[in-house]
């Protein structure tokens, strides 16, 4: 069923191929009242509704870890995942299933490139034409400071945020911006040091 | 009235809009048959997308114009 459903988006565009190659092959029948409506269907519903739900599964798809790891100039974030370091927080959140693991990039990053509004989205786009045809800078930066939003969406009035003594003293400080959750929690992806660092064995932990 | 029995440039725009829309949802289908990877996320965006709108736009017109 599973299944189904992830392929359900290139179905639906090859049911609308094959109407459409039925009145490409034989015009005629878009004259009757019946051949009419199938030609509205496969030559606009159809594709409507494929380009749609196509859209919507490959925004979908694009959360996914694999996506953002896919580009070779992602790897060090992506070891930066695995380094043994508890200290290390993408790796505490991501070892500990403190974020989906299949979606952890897009957890910490929901504004980020195609996971943010259009103009985030044509940002990701240039990511991609950068990568492929354009010369990638050596050192990858966010485009603006690191916004606490995404820290609290998960620990925002949780007990082990709300109930922190040191939270409590910079509470509006952190909400209104003017102190960064980063200040303090400052090992983020240390992808500098992450080829000499330890890694965790995910199998031995097991 | 052609031997199809529709007007010969009705046919001729549906055949082209198909023709947009096929090649349009063929590239869109096996972009989502494959796993989403931004070079199937561009093809998908950059190709499969405006071929199918083209061609919704060329039906549509050929439909709105035909007496």
């Amino acid at each position: 069923m599973a299944t189904l459903v992830h392929y359900a988006p290139a179905l639906i565009a090859l049911l609308a191929v094959v109407l459409i190659a039925v009145i490409l092959l034989r015009p005629a029948i878009a004259a009757a009242l019946g051949g009419k409506m199938l030609a509205f269907v496969a030559l606009f519903l159809l594709p409507l509704l494929a380009t749609a739900i196509g859209s919507a599964s490959h925004v979908e798809g694009s959360k996914s870890t694999r996506f953002c790891l896919s580009c070779h100039v992602m790897e060090p974030y992506g070891k930066s995942l695995k380094v043994d370091d508890d200290s290390a927080l993408p790796a505490a959140h991501y070892q500990n299933k403190r974020i989906s693991r299949d979606e952890a990039c897009f957890t910490c990053h929901t504004t980020y490139t195609l996971f943010g509004d259009v103009k985030a989205k044509i940002g990701g786009l240039r990511h991609v034409y950068v990568y492929y045809l354009g010369t990638i800078p050596k050192k990858i930066e966010l485009y603006q400071p690191y916004q606490n939003r995404e820290c609290l969406h998960c620990h925002g009035g949780a007990r082990s945020y709300e109930g922190n003594e040191t939270h409590a003293e910079v509470r509006q400080d952190i909400l209104s911006g003017k102190t960064s959750c980063l200040e303090c929690h400052d090992t983020i992806h240390d992808v500098e040091h992450v080829a000499n660092a330890k890694m965790w064995n995910e199998e031995e932990s097991k | 009235m052609t031997p199809t029995g529709i007007e010969g440039s009705l046919a001729r725009r549906l055949r082209l809009a198909g023709i947009f829309l096929l090649v349009g949802l063929l590239v869109q289908a096996a972009t989502l048959a494959a796993p989403t990877t931004p070079p199937t996320f561009l093809l998908f965006a950059l190709l499969g997308v405006p071929l199918v709108l083209v061609g919704i736009v060329i039906y549509l017109i050929s439909i709105v114009t035909h007496r």
